[in-house]
């Protein structure tokens, strides 16, 4: 999608639904869930835009991890790294999309959707 | 001491000792019941209503005159009343030590039922001693394990091999405190265990 | 095992103790030693019209007075006190995680839930567990995981340890910050032996 460019006259604004559904688009697809699990806050402080993000997270169950000590670098990487970049990700693929300024991502992590290995019964 | 390890000695403390919850609770509701009944009393008594019991005047006029009470009776009353107030002291001020311990680790604080020690007793004790788990009890007090064996008829127990066994199972734990086995084999056995 | 204050608890019941205490020891000793019985019994219902005429002392409307709307008010407090101590036994358990990266332009706060059911995951189905509960409270405003374990019958208490602090560790691995975390074991002979039947 390309970046929205500002018109030389008149003005675009995004209704703040439409604001929600692209930051749930955004992090859903950062944190591998479902926009469905995904809850979004808008806020203003002192006219900047923050942005809240609850929501569960994808990882790897602990069993594998205890066996396989590189699965965590191979899966993402840790939590908190994986929400530190997912942060920065939905930060400025919200700029680029409504050409808003993100000043802060707030990432709540509320659960997680543990991957579970695919057996063969 | 790292601020772990001090997080770590609270925690094992705190687990290994009774939080005196309970007690608390039951003195707390009956201080609770006696403040509210005096408090609706004196409500009634202000309003002019008629008392529910005792109006706070009569049990003022009460306690005034509690020493023409025939003396037996307020022996005895006091005498349990005091008693009361003498284990709800001894049940503040005493350790109550659970039945567990510490199992020492670098990683977590790791506290264990004594009963799941004795478990494992009893199933290496079994094992030593050549008889079926159910031929063995074993008792977990705060310093001691002691191993009763009950032998299968016909079938000598070697105590020594036992002893080791449970022994061995101790020393891989790790407990503080640390326990201290003792054997004892029975002298009458069980036909066919 | 939770945050309830065990000082206040041992301290209630130490101070309600020793007035029980002291007060049937005093009529005990009353019953006994006459002399006391018939001072008190001369002094006792002055002391209590005393009492009573300072309580009428200052008539607010009808018979009731300040004093009486005050000790009303102390009855009033100290009841609620007490039932919010009752209320906040066992208490504890906390929500948050509070695993913090704040920086400029974002934070990080993972729920303790998070914690919780990736190591409940990974003690499910265990041959060594019977079953597995897993806590989060604080300890002096530090949040500790802490794993209840109920051990299946004669396993030895370090295997579920050492179960345990492996996952423990690929929790910490797995979030990128060290967990604090207390075991707790119980079990025993009480608990039956053999596995459950899987279908």
């Amino acid at each position: 999608m390309t970046a929205i460019e500002a018109p030389s006259r008149g003005r675009t604004s995004v209704s703040s639904k439409a604001l929600n559904k692209v930051v749930s688009a955004v992090s859903a697809d950062e944190l591998q869930v479902d926009a469905t699990s995904v809850s979004v806050d808008l806020s203003d402080s002192s006219g900047k835009l923050v942005l809240t993000v609850r929501s569960p997270i994808r990882a790897v169950a602990l069993g594998r991890i205890v066996t396989d000590g590189s699965l965590v670098e191979r899966a993402g990487g840790t939590l908190l790294a994986r929400t530190a970049q997912a942060q920065d990700i939905i930060r400025s693929r919200v700029n680029a999309l409504t050409g808003y300024a993100v000043e802060r991502v707030i990432v709540r992590v509320t659960g997680v959707e543990i991957k579970q290995e695919k057996r063969v019964k | 001491m790292s601020q772990e390890t001090a997080t770590y000695r609270r925690i094992q403390r705190r687990e290994l000792h009774s939080s005196r919850s309970a007690t608390a609770i039951v003195v707390a509701a009956v201080v609770v019941i006696a403040l509210a009944y005096i408090a609706t009393e004196t409500v009634l008594a202000l309003a002019g209503q008629p008392p529910l019991l005792v109006s706070p005047t009569d049990m003022g006029e009460g306690i005034a005159g509690v020493a023409a009470v025939d003396t037996g009776i307020l022996i005895a009353a006091g005498v349990v009343v005091a008693l009361i107030g003498l284990v709800l002291v001894i049940s503040a001020i005493a350790p109550g030590r659970r039945a567990r311990r510490v199992i020492e680790s670098e990683k977590t604080a790791v506290v264990v039922d004594n009963e799941v020690i004795a478990s494992a007793l009893a199933r290496h004790a079994a094992r030593a001693g050549r008889v079926s788990p159910d031929s063995v009890r074993v008792s977990v007090s705060h310093r001691a394990a002691v191993v009763d064996l009950t032998p299968a008829s016909g079938m000598a127990v070697d105590k020594d091999a036992v002893l080791a066994a449970v022994q061995a199972e101790l020393d891989t734990l790790g407990l503080s405190p640390a326990l201290t086995p003792r054997v004892t084999i029975s002298s009458h056995g069980k036909v066919g265990a | 095992m939770n945050n309830t204050n065990r000082a206040a608890n041992r301290t209630l019941i130490l101070v309600i103790g020793l007035v029980l205490l002291v007060v049937g020891a005093a009529a005990a000793v009353l019953g006994v030693v006459s002399d006391y019985r018939d001072a008190f019994t001369s002094v006792a219902p002055s002391v209590q019209q005393n009492v009573a005429d300072f309580m009428d002392g200052a008539p607010l409307a009808g018979t009731v007075t300040w004093w009486h709307i005050a000790a009303l008010a102390l009855i009033v407090l100290v009841v609620v006190l007490l039932v919010i101590f009752i209320f906040r036994q066992g208490h504890g358990h906390t929500g948050r995680f509070v695993r913090d990266n704040k920086t400029a332009t974002g934070e990080t706060i993972i729920d303790s839930r998070v914690a919780e059911q990736l190591m409940l995951e990974s003690l499910t189905d265990r041959p060594e567990l019977v079953s597995c509960r897993v806590t989060t409270y604080l300890v002096k405003d530090t949040p500790v995981l802490k794993v209840s374990a109920l051990a299946r019958r004669g396993v030895s208490p370090v295997a579920i340890v050492t179960l345990v602090e492996d996952r423990l560790a690929a929790l910490d691995q797995l979030l990128g910050s060290h967990v604090l975390a207390s075991v707790h074991v119980s079990g025993g002979f009480r608990v039956k032996a053999s596995s459950s039947t899987r279908l």
